[in-house]
C-alpha cells in the first residue's frame, strides 16, 4: 500500500515540475551506431561495440525527461523482430550511416516500412545523420532528400546530424522529441 | 548481476536442474514409465537407437543476424530463422558465454520435419547439408543411413536442445569488422538428461572457433553417440521413485555392476595389461587416462606388465589407484583453464578437487556395497572428445514433469540465459512425478522470435530475458521477474472484462510501463531458484489459503520453513510430490460427490469386515466442507485441463501394471496417521492384508515407492510396532521382515527412528524366544 502510495506522489510530483517518460525505440540498418549513440548517451563515453544480439535498453534523463531506450539489432534477418517493440512506442530514433550511401535506399525502405505499420501511426520521426565525421558522408539536407521526407506531412519528423563517437548532435535530437510529445500523453 | 561464468553457475543450482530429468511424455513412458513397473530388469540400458539427433552451429553475421550455418547429419525441417535466434539469445554479445535450452517437437512451428529426399534440389534447404560435409570425411553413405532411420522411427518424439553461444572479441583481425564474433552450438537430443553433454560441447565450439569446419559437428555427434551406458543399471518406475525422493547416496547399489564383473565379462581368462583396456576405468568413477597419451608412454611408465588378477588383488586391499602424473597435469590444465567444469556429488566443481581425490577408488570384498559407486543417483561413464576423456553422469531418476493452463512467463532482464532457463526447468521438476505434460509445454529459453510457439501454446512455463515481454501482457498470465522477485499477474487475466480490448488499447504507453502493481499480488523476498518455484504450483496460481499454508514460511514443516531450515531438495521435492499427490486424490474425492463415481481415483469407503477402505479420507465433515470450498474452484478449473487427462489414462494404466492390487496404499498410511478414530480390527486388517500382500521385490519396491513421497510413510507404518494389540505389533514386525528381504528394504528400514527400530528389535527377541 506505502509503496502505491509513495508512486502516486511521485507521480504528482512529477507532473507537477513537468517530469516526463518516453518511450522511444531506435532502429536503422546494422552498424549505423544505434548502440554507439545508445551508450554514448547513457554513459557519456565512446564505448567500442560490437553487433547487438537481440536488443539494449536503457533509460536516460535528459532535462527532467526520463527517455526508455530500447536499441534493437539492424541486420537484415532479425528486422521482422521489430515490429514487436512498436506497441507504446512514443518516439522513433531512426539511425542513417551518413557515409553509406549504397545503403541508404534500402533505409529507405525500411523505415517505410516501420511507419506504415498502425501501431506507429502516432509516433515521432527523429532521424539522425549518423558519423558525420566520416569524410564523404551526406550532409543532412541530403539525407532528408534519400529518404523521401519531404513528402511526409502526416507526423513530425526531424533530422539532425550526428557524431556518436564525440557525441555531437544527439541532446540536440533528445530535445527536440522532449518538446514534440503530445502534451496529452504522459 | 551477471554471471562472469554461467556455464560454472548452471550446474550449481543442484539438482533443481543438473541430474533433473525432464522426459517427455512419449519419450519417458518408454524409457522407465508404469509401463515397466513390473520389470526390474539389471539389464544394461542399450538402446540401438542413438541418442543425439542434430548438432546445430549458428553463428550471428554481422551483416544478415542470426543465422542457422550448419546442421548435421542433416537439416531438421524446423524454421531455420527461429533455431538461429533461440541459440542466440538476447545479450549474447554481453558476455562471453551463455547458455540456453529449447525444446523441439513441441508446436507445429518447431515440428523436426526431416527432409528425407535431401538430395532433390528443389527441397534443399540454405543451410549446408551432408553432401557439403561428406567431403571432409567419407561419411556420405552412413548419414544417408541415419536419415533413413530416422524415417522409420518416431518423428513426433520430443528433442530436448541444449545450446553453447559464445562470444569472442578479437579486435586484432580486419576480417571481423566489428570486433567480436558470436557462435552457437547446439545438441539435440531425445534424452532428458541433456545436462551431461556441457563440457563436450563448450570444448567443441571452441574448438569450431579455431577451425570453423562442419568435421567438428560430425565429430561431436560421433562422440557423443558413442558415450557407452554398459553397465548402466535400468530401475523400474517404482524403482526410480524410490531413488529419487532419497538423499541417500548408495540405494540399489546391487543393481551396479561392480568393475571387476564387467571386466571380466569382456576379457574373460586373459591375462592382459589393464592399462591398455580404457573400458576398464569405466566404472571407477570417471576419468579415464588420455588414451593417445598412454600409448605413447606404453608400459614402460607403469613399470610392469600386471596381470589382471595382480590388480585385482590390490585394488580389494583398498589400494589407491591415481592418474598417472603426466595426464593428470595435463587434464588439469585444461579444467583450470576453465573449459572443462563439471560437478561432483557435492556440488564442487571438478577444478577445485585434485585429480587423485577424484581417481580414489577403494574396493570392498562385499557382494553390493562397493565403494567406487560415490552416488547410485548417477552412472558414471566416460566420452571421449578429440582424444580426451571426459566424465559424464547419467542421472538416472529421470521422470516426467509437467504446464497447467496458465502461461507462466519468467523474466531476467540483464541476466544470462542460463539463469532463465533453470528457473524454468526447476519449476517443471516441481510437479514431480504425478502429473504430466508440463515439459512439452516448457520453452526453457524463449525470445520475440519465438513468440508464436508461445502464442499458440495455451499454457506454458517459459523463461526470457527481454523485458519487452513485460509490455506484452497478452502474450502471459503469470510474470515472474526474477530480478526483483516481484509476481505480476496479467491485468487480461485479473480482468476479464478487459479480454474483448484490443490489446493496443490497454497497453497504452501510459499504463503499460508504469503500473504493473496494478495486477501485482505477491511480492516476495529475494528467492534463490527454488524458492521461486516454490511460488509456483503448476496450474495453481492464485494467492489462495491453501497455497499460503502450503508455502507458510513460519511453519517448519511448510516449504519456505524447511527451505530457511536447510532441508534437502530431495526432502523438498518429496513434499511437492505429496501435496500435489493429495491435491489429485481429493480432486477424485470431489468428482465423485458431485457425480458419483470417478475414473482418477480410488471409490471412497471406509473399511468394513474384510474389506480395507479406499479414496480420500476426511478427519471429519468440518474439514470436508473446507477443503471442498478451498480446492473446488481449482479442481473444476484442473478438469478441463490436459493434465487431468493424462492423468486419468495414467491412472487407468496404473491400476492395471500396479503389482500390489486392490490396496489402496494412500488411503491405509492416511488412515493410519490421520484418523481421529480408527478400530483395532482395521488397524490388524490393513496389516495383515500388507503382509499378506507383499510376496514379491517389485512389491515391495512399489510400496517403498509409495512411502518414501508420502511424508516418510514407512515410519508411519512402523507406528504400529507400538500399539496396544499384540497381534498389531507382530504383524508389523513381519511386514518389516518382508521389507528387509531385500537391499533396499534393509536400508529403508535402517532409516526408522531409533526408538523404532528398538522396538522392532525387541519384539524379534520376543518372537524369538516365544517359538
Amino acid at each position: 500500500m506505502g509503496n502505491q502510495w509513495s508512486k502516486a506522489m511521485d507521480s504528482a510530483t512529477g507532473k507537477l515540475f513537468g517530469n516526463k517518460e518516453m518511450r522511444i525505440l531506435m532502429l536503422g540498418l546494422d552498424a549505423a551506431g544505434k548502440t554507439t549513440i545508445l551508450y554514448k548517451l547513457k554513459l557519456n563515453q565512446s564505448v567500442t561495440t560490437i553487433p547487438t544480439v537481440g536488443f539494449n535498453v536503457e533509460t536516460v534523463t535528459y532535462k527532467n525527461v526520463k527517455f526508455n531506450v530500447w536499441d534493437v539489432g539492424g541486420q537484415d534477418k532479425i528486422r521482422p523482430l521489430w515490429r514487436h517493440y512498436y506497441t507504446g512506442t512514443q518516439g522513433l530514433i531512426f539511425v542513417i550511416d551518413s557515409q553509406d550511401r549504397d545503403r541508404i535506399q534500402e533505409a529507405r525502405q525500411e523505415l517505410e516500412r516501420i511507419l506504415a505499420d498502425r501501431e506507429m501511426k502516432d509516433c515521432l520521426l527523429m532521424v539522425f545523420a549518423n558519423k558525420q565525421d566520416l569524410p564523404g558522408a551526406m550532409l543532412p539536407a541530403e539525407v532528408t532528400e534519400r529518404l523521401g521526407l519531404p513528402k511526409m506531412k502526416d507526423r513530425p519528423w526531424y533530422v539532425h546530424p550526428s557524431c556518436a563517437t564525440t557525441g555531437e548532435g544527439l541532446f540536440e535530437g533528445l530535445q527536440w522529441l522532449s518538446q514534440n510529445i503530445k502534451g496529452t500523453r504522459n | 548481476m551477471m554471471a562472469s561464468d554461467p556455464l560454472a553457475r548452471l550446474p550449481l543450482i543442484k539438482t533443481a536442474i543438473d541430474g533433473e530429468l525432464l522426459a517427455t511424455s512419449s519419450h519417458a513412458r518408454k524409457f522407465l514409465g508404469p509401463d515397466d513397473a513390473l520389470i526390474s530388469s539389471k539389464e544394461p540400458v542399450d538402446d540401438d537407437e542413438e541418442p543425439v539427433k542434430f548438432i546445430l552451429l549458428a553463428e550471428f553475421d554481422i551483416d544478415q543476424g542470426a543465422t542457422l550455418s550448419l546442421q548435421y547429419p542433416f537439416p531438421t525441417g524446423t524454421n531455420e530463422h527461429t533455431l538461429a535466434e533461440l541459440m542466440l539469445p538476447d545479450g549474447a554479445h554481453l558476455r562471453s558465454e551463455d547458455w540456453t535450452i529449447f525444446f523441439l517437437n513441441q508446436t507445429s512451428k518447431n515440428a523436426v520435419t526431416p527432409i528425407l529426399d535431401h538430395e532433390s534440389p528443389g527441397r534443399r534447404p540454405s543451410t549446408q547439408t551432408i553432401e557439403d560435409l561428406s567431403s571432409s570425411e567419407n561419411i556420405k553413405g552412413r548419414d544417408k543411413a541415419h536419415v533413413q532411420q530416422w524415417g522409420h522411427s518416431k518423428t513426433d518424439e520430443m528433442l530436448f536442445v541444449l545450446n553453447c553461444v559464445k562470444m569472442k572479441e578479437d579486435k586484432s583481425v580486419r576480417r571481423f569488422r566489428r570486433g567480436a564474433m558470436v557462435k552457437a552450438l547446439a545438441v539435440c537430443t531425445s534424452k532428458p538428461y541433456i545436462q551431461i553433454y556441457k563440457p563436450i560441447l563448450s570444448l567443441a565450439l571452441d574448438e569450431y572457433y579455431q577451425n570453423p569446419s562442419p568435421a567438428i559437428l560430425a565429430k561431436l555427434f560421433d562422440s557423443l553417440n558413442s558415450i557407452s551406458v554398459v553397465g548402466c543399471p535400468k530401475l523400474s518406475y517404482a524403482e526410480t521413485l524410490v531413488l529419487r525422493y532419497s538423499d541417500q547416496k548408495n540405494l540399489f547399489q546391487e543393481k551396479f555392476k561392480p568393475p571387476v564383473a564387467l571386466v571380466l565379462e569382456k576379457k574373460e581368462e586373459a591375462v592382459v595389461n589393464v592399462e591398455d583396456e580404457p573400458n576398464s576405468y569405466r566404472s571407477y568413477g570417471g576419468l579415464t587416462p588420455d588414451s593417445s597419451t598412454r600409448k605413447e608412454e606404453g608400459p614402460t611408465n607403469t613399470g610392469t606388465m600386471r596381470s589382471l588378477k595382480e590388480r585385482f588383488d590390490r585394488m580389494s586391499t583398498g589400494s589407491v589407484r591415481r592418474m598417472r602424473k603426466s595426464s593428470r597435469t595435463s587434464m588439469r590444465d585444461s579444467f583450470e583453464n576453465g573449459k572443462l567444469r563439471s560437478t561432483l556429488p557435492d556440488g564442487e566443481p571438478l577444478s577445485k578437487l585434485d585429480n587423485s581425490e577424484r581417481l580414489q577408488t577403494t574396493v570392498s570384498g562385499n557382494q553390493y556395497a562397493y565403494q567406487p559407486i560415490r552416488d547410485t543417483h548417477f552412472f558414471e561413464t566416460t566420452a571421449h572428445y578429440s582424444g580426451m576423456p571426459i566424465p559424464v553422469r547419467i542421472p538416472l531418476v529421470s521422470l516426467l514433469e509437467e504446464v497447467g493452463v496458465k502461461r507462466i512467463l519468467f523474466l531476467g532482464h540483464g541476466q544470462p540465459a542460463g539463469h532463465v532457463v533453470n528457473f524454468v526447468l526447476a519449476t517443471c521438476s516441481l510437479t514431480g512425478h504425478i502429473l504430466r505434460g508440463f515439459t512439452e509445454r516448457a520453452f526453457p529459453y524463449s525470445n520475440l522470435a519465438g513468440l508464436e510457439m508461445l502464442e499458440e501454446t495455451p499454457g506454458y512455463i517459459a523463461g526470457v530475458i527481454n523485458p519487452r515481454f513485460e509490455d506484452l501482457q497478452h502474450t502471459w498470465d503469470i510474470l515472474c521477474n526474477i530480478e526483483t522477485g516481484k509476481i505480476t499477474v496479467s491485468r487480461y487475466l485479473v480482468n476479464d472484462s478487459r479480454n474483448s480490448e484490443g490489446p493496443s488499447r490497454a497497453l497504452s504507453p501510459a499504463t503499460s510501463i508504469f503500473s504493473r502493481e496494478e495486477g501485482a499480488i505477491y511480492d516476495p523476498p529475494p528467492l534463490s531458484a527454488e524458492g521461486v518455484g516454490s511460488q509456483r504450483d503448476g496450474h495453481i496460481t492464485k494467492g489462495e489459503s491453501a497455497d499460503s499454508q502450503f508455502i507458510d514460511e513460519s511453519s517448519k514443516s511448510q516449504i519456505l520453513g524447511m527451505v530457511a531450515s536447510g532441508c534437502s531438495e530431495t526432502v523438498l521435492r518429496a513434499r511437492f510430490a505429496e501435496y500435489i499427490h493429495r491435491f489429485v486424490r481429493l480432486a477424485a474425492r470431489y468428482e465423485e460427490d458431485s457425480t458419483g463415481h470417478t475414473m482418477i481415483g480410488f471409490a471412497s469407503k471406509r473399511a468394513q469386515g474384510q474389506e480395507l477402505g479406499s479414496g480420500y479420507d476426511f478427519v471429519n465433515d468440518t474439514n470436508k466442507a473446507r477443503e471442498f470450498a478451498l480446492y473446488g474452484p481449482r479442481i473444476e478449473a484442473w478438469q478441463k485441463s490436459q493434465s487431468y487427462q493424462y492423468w486419468k489414462e495414467d491412472f487407468a494404466r496404473f491400476s492395471t501394471v500396479k503389482t500390489i492390487k486392490n490396496i489402496d496404499l494412500h488411503y491405509q498410511i492416511s488412515r493410519l496417521r490421520h484418523a481421529q478414530l480408527i478400530s483395532d480390527e482395521e488397524v490388524t486388517l490393513i496389516y495383515r492384508r500388507l503382509c499378506e500382500e507383499l510376496q514379491r521385490y517389485e512389491q515391495v519396491i512399489e510400496l517403498l515407492a509409495y512411502t518414501s513421497t508420502s511424508g516418510d510413510g514407512l515410519s508411519t507404518l512402523a507406528l504400529g510396532l507400538f500399539h496396544v494389540s499384540p497381534s498389531v505389533r507382530y504383524a508389523v514386525v513381519h511386514l518389516l521382515d518382508l521389507i528387509q528381504a531385500y537391499p533396499i528394504g534393509e536400508l529403508a528400514v535402517h532409516r526408522l527412528n531409533v526408538y523404532q527400530k528398538m522396538a522392532y528389535k525387541r519384539l524379534l527377541e520376543q518372537a524369538d524366544t516365544r517359538e
